[in-house]
């Protein structure tokens, strides 16, 4: 196998327990350098938490997660070195500026400094928030953050980019913007893991996708492959395979009883 | 039931499930920290019983009334006084914090949005959170005014009846200041967004605790017995039957000896703060409710944008020292734009401006034309006392002030024994800046010879140096990451631990340099002494160990500090 397939993100049999509750239960699957992998399930299913142990923020119960081929819990320095990371909840430092932001993300990933700047200012630029630039990030509205915690991430160039609910709270330009973005990160050979409740995302944009529910991982693979050859949409498979529309008979119920 | 008591109803009973859960459903190590803290919190409460006790039997004793009788002081008033003057301060100050209360309920809490777009009246809204503000007073209450009170009637030998009036005055007087300080927290909020409110009445408050103090200072400073008979009149004077916290006083007073008139004032009060209280309430929840306030932008300014010119000169920094710098040039950014950081600052500041004063003016407590190694000594102990007091908090909250955008630093490739350091070398600071200031002003106006002073800096900086690491490391393990008020980013344990062995560590280095700094200071004391081999054994020892646990405080806690930040999960 040559090095260029050797996958970029690799979640091992990982395992989060909550006290009693399982909310990952033994995930394994790869991303391969230039792939888009797609991760659905209804809420509460264990996406974020995937991530999250995959990126170090949590740890795992038991399992690993490689990335680069450096496990997380062992080189986490060169293993976060990779790494970009878009949480679903922004959450920045207030006081800082949309520019010193960025400068201070690129003092953390060691950049250098006018490099850093010049592509601060193309991300800036890029998102439509060059004239926002010197206001302070606590005034900005939700996708605003949003836009500016991408920047953040991509100031850096991350080998694995891993982005939770990317397009939730921005408008359609700025959707559409991350969309072509992402398309070319991954042309350039980076691994891309995100997870989105939209389908239709899923299902144009990604190479594969993995769907998780209760924590387990229960379908991995390219659309076509899950469709097993039939003509139904993602959106039946999803719907199939997560357990479907038993709530139509208690819609009815309950519409009998009103 | 009407929709606003309907509404009440459910919003205090998740109030309290809160409030149960809090306690309860959290690990076993945090219950215990809990019920520590409770004990902390008795005996608290149990030394201002004492307090009002002993201040008030001292008050009343037999020799203290002849000497103040010269004096010229009505000492029977002054202690008729007390519990107006008592009253007095609680109520300014709890109008004080809860028109900052007000403003962060009416307009922070997180579950805001949730709850006013509910249908429910918005009155129930508004009262709910009057309700929780109006609890934390109660338990300020209890500290500040119930326990001393029962000190005082015990120690006057008051009857039954003084028992059973103290509670209801007690409950009755959180009302007034709740009611003021939400409509006085509306009218400010009418010209002033509520982020800006928010600091500078932090500010305002810490400014207004401080002239309390310093002029408490002056007063009472140089105790000369005129001063004393001047306070005590000054007190006395706050007993006018047109101001509510006589009235509280008086019927305090009153049952206490068995005069009925108390128990008219008492009728007064508590019949006065209930009134204020409906009214108060019902005028500002109409302005709340009638969309009155100017409800402003989040009072984030725009900065004008600096040259660019500092980012492209910096030279690229290698390894983690760089990305440590990283860390201290973003918070000496991001520090002095929030004001309620520069709150922090105000007391050290004054503080040190206070003794200042002190020792270049006051001809008691002065240096000038001391022995040398007194001046030496009390110029190092205050340089290190006020650079402590500078640094303290910004090691302990050192982590914790990143608050929920830790997970930056989190998923970035960089060591948490990094970002330890980043933050112990900002907390680090005020010791060789200000210390280099307090020490030269004590060589300049205490004649000090300027090789003692600069060994004095030197030593301020390094058992500094050690102390920071210590409280720093103890901020990182035991962070707050949650924080919505910054008042409560520094945890129980990181506070104690940090605190506990950051001053006995500066204790025990400090005698050991004492001990190696022997043959320089010796010859001081008496210029004959010789210094024999022993004494140079002696510093030796000294300066051997004075550098051996200066090692250890720079580098043991940060292990610990950094070990545990890598486990925390996010
Ligand atoms: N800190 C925690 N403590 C206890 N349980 C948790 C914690 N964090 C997550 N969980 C549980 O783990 C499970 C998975 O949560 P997770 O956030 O990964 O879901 P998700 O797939 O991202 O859902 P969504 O689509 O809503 O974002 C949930 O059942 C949740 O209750
Ligand atoms: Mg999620």
């Amino acid at each position: 196998m040559s090095s260029y397939d050797q996958p970029l993100i690799h979640a091992h049999e990982l395992t989060k327990v909550y006290g009693q509750h399982v909310a990952a239960d033994r995930v394994t699957f790869a991303v391969r350098p230039g792939e888009i992998f797609g991760f659905l399930g209804p809420n509460g299913a264990g996406k974020t938490t995937t991530i999250k142990m995959l990126i170090g923020l949590l740890r795992p119960t038991s399992g690993a997660a490689l990335i680069g081929g450096y496990d997380i819990a062992r080189e986490p320095l060169k293993a976060k070195a990779l790494i970009g990371y878009v949480p679903d909840q922004p959450q920045l430092p207030d006081k800082l500026t949309a520019r010193e932001f960025l400068q201070f993300v690129a003092g953390l990933y060691r950049l250098d400094p006018a490099q850093a700047q010049r592509r601060g200012e193309e991300l800036l630029e890029l998102f439509s928030l060059a004239d926002r630039g010197d206001d302070l990030v606590g005034g900005f509205s939700h996708g605003m953050r949003q836009k500016i915690a991408l920047s953040g991430a991509l100031i850096h160039d991350p080998k694995a980019f891993f982005l939770d609910e990317p397009t939730v709270g921005l408008d359609p330009r700025s959707a559409r913007l991350i969309k072509d973005i992402l398309r070319q990160a991954a042309s350039q050979g980076t691994a891309i893991m995100l997870t989105t409740h939209i389908l239709e995302i899923a299902e144009r944009m990604c190479d594969r996708v993995g769907i998780i529910n209760g924590g387990k991982l229960i379908a991995v693979g390219t659309v076509d492959e899950l469709r097993h050859g039939s003509d139904g949409s993602l959106e039946d498979i999803f719907l199939a395979l997560t357990g479907g529309t038993e709530y139509q008979q208690q819609l009815e119920l309950s519409e009998e009883r009103a | 039931m009407s929709p606003t008591i309907h509404a009440l109803r459910v919003l205090s009973r998740a109030r309290w499930q809160i409030t149960v859960n809090r306690w309860w459903r959290v690990s076993l190590a945090r219950k215990v920290g809990s019920v520590i803290m409770l004990v902390f919190g008795l005996f608290g409460l149990a030394f201002t019983l004492f307090l009002g006790f002993f201040i008030t039997k001292g008050l009343s004793s037999v020799r203290l009334t002849d000497g103040l009788a010269q004096t010229g002081i009505d000492q029977p008033a002054l202690l008729v006084a007390l519990p107006s003057a008592l009253m007095l301060g609680i109520l300014l100050l709890a109008t004080l914090s809860s028109i900052g209360g007000a403003i962060s309920a009416l307009f922070f809490s997180n579950d805001l949005e949730f709850l006013l777009t509910a249908p429910i009246p918005v009155r129930s809204v508004f009262i709910a959170k009057l309700i929780e503000s109006l609890v934390g007073q109660y338990l300020l209450m209890l500290a500040l005014a119930v326990m001393p009170l029962i000190g005082y009637g015990l120690a006057l030998d008051y009857g039954l009846a003084y028992f059973l009036v103290l509670p209801l005055i007690v409950l009755a007087t959180p009302l007034m200041p709740t009611a003021l300080g939400a409509f006085l927290a509306v009218l400010i909020l009418r010209v002033v967004p509520p982020r800006r409110a928010r600091e500078i009445l932090g500010v305002l408050g810490s400014l207004m605790g401080l002239g309390f103090y310093f002029g408490s200072q002056l007063l009472t400073g140089s105790s000369g017995a005129q001063r004393l008979g001047g306070n005590a009149a000054w007190v006395a004077n706050l007993d006018q039957p047109y101001l509510p916290n006589a009235w509280a006083g008086r019927a305090l007073r009153g049952v206490g000896v068995g005069d009925w008139r108390g128990l008219g004032y008492a009728l007064i009060y508590i019949v006065a703060a209930g009134l204020i209280f409906y009214g108060g309430t019902l005028v500002t929840e109409r302005m709340y409710h009638s969309g009155w306030l100017a409800v402003a932008g989040s009072g984030e300014t725009r900065r004008k944008r600096k040259s660019a010119a500092p980012a492209q000169t910096r030279r690229q920094l290698g390894g983690w020292r760089g990305q440590a710098q990283t860390i201290v040039s973003k918070d000496l950014r991001v520090l002095p734009r929030d004001l309620r950081n520069l709150i922090q600052f105000i007391w050290p500041l004054a503080f040190a401006a206070f003794w200042l004063w002190r020792i270049i003016s006051d001809s008691d407590t002065g240096i000038a034309g001391r022995d040398p190694l007194t001046v030496l000594a009390s110029g190092v102990g205050v340089a290190f006392f006020i650079c402590s007091t500078l640094s303290a908090r910004l090691a302990q909250t050192g982590i914790s002030r990143e608050g929920r955008a830790y997970w930056l630093l989190q998923v970035a490739p960089i060591h948490a024994r990094a970002i330890v350091w980043g933050k112990a070398a900002l907390a680090w600071l005020p010791f060789p800046i200000v210390g280099l200031l307090m020490m030269s002003l004590t060589v300049v106006l205490g004649g000090l010879n300027p090789l003692l002073g600069l060994l004095g800096w030197l030593a301020v900086a390094v058992v500094g140096a050690g102390m920071t690491t210590i409280q720093t490391s103890f901020g990182a393990a035991f962070p707050v990451l949650d924080w919505e008020q910054p008042e409560k980013m520094i945890s129980f344990r990181a506070g104690c631990l940090g605190s506990l062995l950051g001053w006995s560590y500066a204790f025990i280095s400090a005698a050991l340099i004492a001990l190696a700094s022997l043959p320089l200071t010796l010859p001081l004391l008496s210029p004959s002494t010789s210094r024999s081999p022993v004494v140079w054994l002696v510093a030796g020892v000294g300066l051997l160990g004075a550098l051996l646990v200066t090692g250890l405080a720079l580098t043991l806690p940060v292990r610990i500090g950094a070990e545990r930040l890598e486990r925390l999960e996010g």
